[in-house]
């Protein structure tokens, strides 16, 4: 029986020889500057602002009431706001969107990427 | 599925969890306790087993695109992204009792063959235990009382644990025998029982003489005349106006050397609910209260808030002579004033730089709001004109702020929201002992029995030395539910998806009156700020009347739902009797 203490599973990247991706090299540098953690942050409060956060809400709140608060799980809730999710986007503000990608692009050029 | 427990549901485990359990002793979470890790600024909750662990999916490598969670029985990570694939399910249904997960951005518990989240007391108490471990360093006994630590300050006087008095029917006592005879008017009687039913009016509508300027008087008198709590409490003679003075006199020996504003309201109840229909002159009020506020003793238009404001302090003040009494407007005990608007603000400011959070209670009358700022252009704003329609519900369905209509729910959410303070406002931080940058939020601790809500639409600028008044409108509703804004609402959605250990102590808070509130008055301004006028509306029996100083006239909702609101006053739905339309006369 394994213990919780078990010391890390070996990277399976590099057993298998496979170069991260820039895609993967960029999430690393985002987690550890801990600057992946300020974005979302900031997408969180920017969402809410605009009001994507309550219309998310209240789908799901109408979802509940029709189905029964006891037959409805967290990935049923998922699949029905994901899809609704990228509609919604179109709703945030472009100023949203703009000011995070500055954000991310200042960031790139900070860490030298 | 899932029961009740003090008003809050509790869920109950799925059977994954049971099992678990039990297979894994009394304290199953203990291991993963260990790896808490709380982030500021923000202070969110991580699972990580070294403080700088990225997290990928033991399958597919994955570390950015969906939630990671880590199995709690054997500590691998998998990913789960329920619409495409989930390596987490996937381990899930392969090894029995490894269905038990931890989200490792969350720490929250979630059954990934239920698809759906549990919780487990003891490992929520050890999350908000270190989110707010920063606050002090005492241990307490009871083990679950971490937000009891984080309150700088003591408690509020009014969660001392209230004694229940037996109901015993009221009787007079000889002096209120004699009041009673002497002084009350019937409120029935052959010659204004046909004028009431004839007129059709409810109890209590009287129009109110202008004085010269003195509608900002009239508007707020004829709101508190319709305050249920305390319409009841002055129609049940619990301030009797002779008995009250003579008491003055002999205190300080000559007469009438004193003002009560208290007396006063009561001759204004008095005449407002006797029955007489032509317009009343408040003028012994008016007086007594420039005698009270001398500053603002003139015949110029004052402000009906500010009005409002010092009326409530000139009621307490006649009662600080009373010793007996508690004098913490908190607890409601001081006087009338304070039982039926006072009601208690949390105020959370936390540092940004180590989330030491301190915490403070202050008693409040009302709640000042402001009006958003002007929307930025998204395009997509429409017009706030539509003020005659009430349709702006129907057109604007969204609770999208780029609907550009305000809402004094939307305001409610804003006043409640954490803000960032500037950093020319950075606080004192006692744990970093150096000023830092700093986050607040607002949170309402105790709900009043009257919830008074003032619209900041006149800004005074001292640096421009100039004032000007802003006429959005505002949408408000009829019944509101106050909910959201409680501290413990507020709290909650601080620290994610938690059963909270300390929801006995909460609740006392929050008290065993309900949430829901009626609207009853709406004061109206219009016009300008050096020459506007105040107007209120009144909902009684379901019907609402124009009071426009000495006219009184029945209107249609509408009118109501599309005038600007200056201050809103709402009644606990439990206190707020909705009557029929028939008004039986015998």
């Amino acid at each position: 029986k394994h213990s919780v203490n078990r010391p890390p599973t070996p990277d399976g990247a590099e057993d298998q020889g496979n170069e991260p991706t820039l895609q993967e090299i960029i999430n690393i540098k985002l987690i550890e500057s801990g600057e992946k953690e300020r974005l979302m942050e900031l997408l969180r409060e920017r969402l809410i602002e605009c009001g994507w956060k309550d219309e998310m809400k209240a789908l799901c709140r109408s979802y509940v009431k029709k189905k029964g608060r006891n037959n409805v799980t967290v990935d049923d809730l998922v699949h029905l706001i994901t899809p609704k999710g990228r509609v919604y986007a179109a709703s945030v503000p472009d100023s949203v969107k703009a000011e995070l990608l500055q954000r991310i692009r200042s960031f790139l050029m900070s860490a030298a990427l | 599925m899932s029961s009740k427990i003090n008003g809050h549901v509790s869920p109950q485990p799925c059977p994954h969890l049971l099992v678990f359990r039990s297979r894994n002793g009394p304290k199953p979470f203990r291991a993963l306790q260990d790896c808490i890790r709380v982030k500021p600024p923000g202070g969110r909750a991580a699972i990580r087993r070294e403080p700088s662990e990225v997290p990928r999916c033991g399958t597919c490598e994955e570390s950015s695109r969906s939630r990671l969670y880590a199995c709690v029985a054997c500590a691998a990570v998998f990913c789960h992204a329920p619409l495409l694939h989930s390596h987490a399910s996937d381990h899930a249904l392969s090894i029995p009792g490894h269905e038990i997960a931890v989200d490792v951005d969350r720490a929250e518990l979630f059954c990934c063959a239920c698809g759906d989240q549990v919780y487990d007391r003891d490992f929520d108490a050890a999350v908000v235990l270190a989110q707010t471990v920063n606050a002090t360093a005492t241990t307490s006994t009871s083990g679950s009382t971490a937000m009891q630590c984080s309150v700088a300050g003591s408690q509020p006087e009014n969660l001392r644990k209230r004694r229940r008095v037996d109901y015993r029917p009221w009787e007079p006592d000889s002096g209120e025998h004699i009041s009673r005879g002497n002084q009350s008017i019937p409120l029935l009687d052959a010659t204004n029982a046909s004028l009431v039913s004839s007129t059709q009016q409810p109890w209590g509508l009287r129009g109110l003489n202008n004085l010269g300027n003195s509608c900002f008087m009239n508007s707020i008198l004829q709101a508190l005349l319709h305050t249920p709590p305390l319409r009841n409490y002055f129609l049940g003679d619990r301030h009797n106006r002779y008995y009250c003075q003579q008491k003055n006199g002999a205190i300080n020996g000559t007469k009438n050397s004193r003002l009560c504003l208290a007396c006063d309201m009561d001759a204004l109840f008095s005449a407002v609910f006797s029955g007489d229909r032509t317009p009343y002159s408040p003028a012994k009020f008016l007086y007594s209260w420039w005698q009270h506020a001398a500053n603002l003793a003139s015949y110029e238009q004052q402000d009906a808030h500010e009005f409002f404001i010092s009326m409530l302090e000139g009621i307490h003040e006649k009662v600080e002579k009373d010793k007996r009494k508690s004098q913490s407007p908190g607890s409601g005990d001081c006087c009338i004033a304070h039982r039926v608007f006072s009601g208690i603000l949390r105020s959370d400011v936390m540092c940004m730089v180590c989330g030491f959070t301190s915490t403070t209670y202050d008693p409040c009358v009302d709640i000042s709001l402001d009006l958003e700022p002007n929307q930025g252009g998204s395009g997509k704003s429409s017009s706030a004109k539509s003020l005659n329609s009430f349709n702006v519900e129907a057109d604007c369905m969204r609770p999208n702020q780029n609907c550009g209509i305000s809402t004094l729910k939307g305001c409610l959410e804003r006043f409640t929201r954490a803000e960032k303070l500037g950093s020319d406002q950075k606080l004192f931080c006692q744990k970093c002992q150096v000023r830092q940058e700093s986050l607040k939020q607002m949170s309402i601790r105790k709900l009043p029995l009257v919830s008074c809500f003032h619209v900041k639409r006149f800004e005074h600028s001292s640096i421009r030395k100039m004032s000007r008044k802003v006429d959005r409108y505002l949408q408000f509703p009829f019944s509101l539910d106050m909910a959201p804004y409680l501290s413990s609402s507020i709290l909650r959605s601080r620290f994610g998806n938690r059963i909270f250990p300390f929801d006995g102590d909460e609740q006392d808070a929050s008290n065993d009156l309900s949430t829901e509130f009626e609207l009853f008055a709406v004061v109206t301004h219009s016009g300008r700020l050096d020459a506007g006028h105040y107007v209120t509306y009144l909902r009684l029996s379901n019907q609402w009347y124009k009071c426009d100083d000495a006219w009184i006239t029945q209107v249609n909702e509408s009118i109501v739902r599309a005038a600007q609101g200056y201050m809103m006053f709402y009644v606990q739905k439990v206190l707020y009797y909705k009557e029929s339309e028939n008004q039986g006369t015998s």
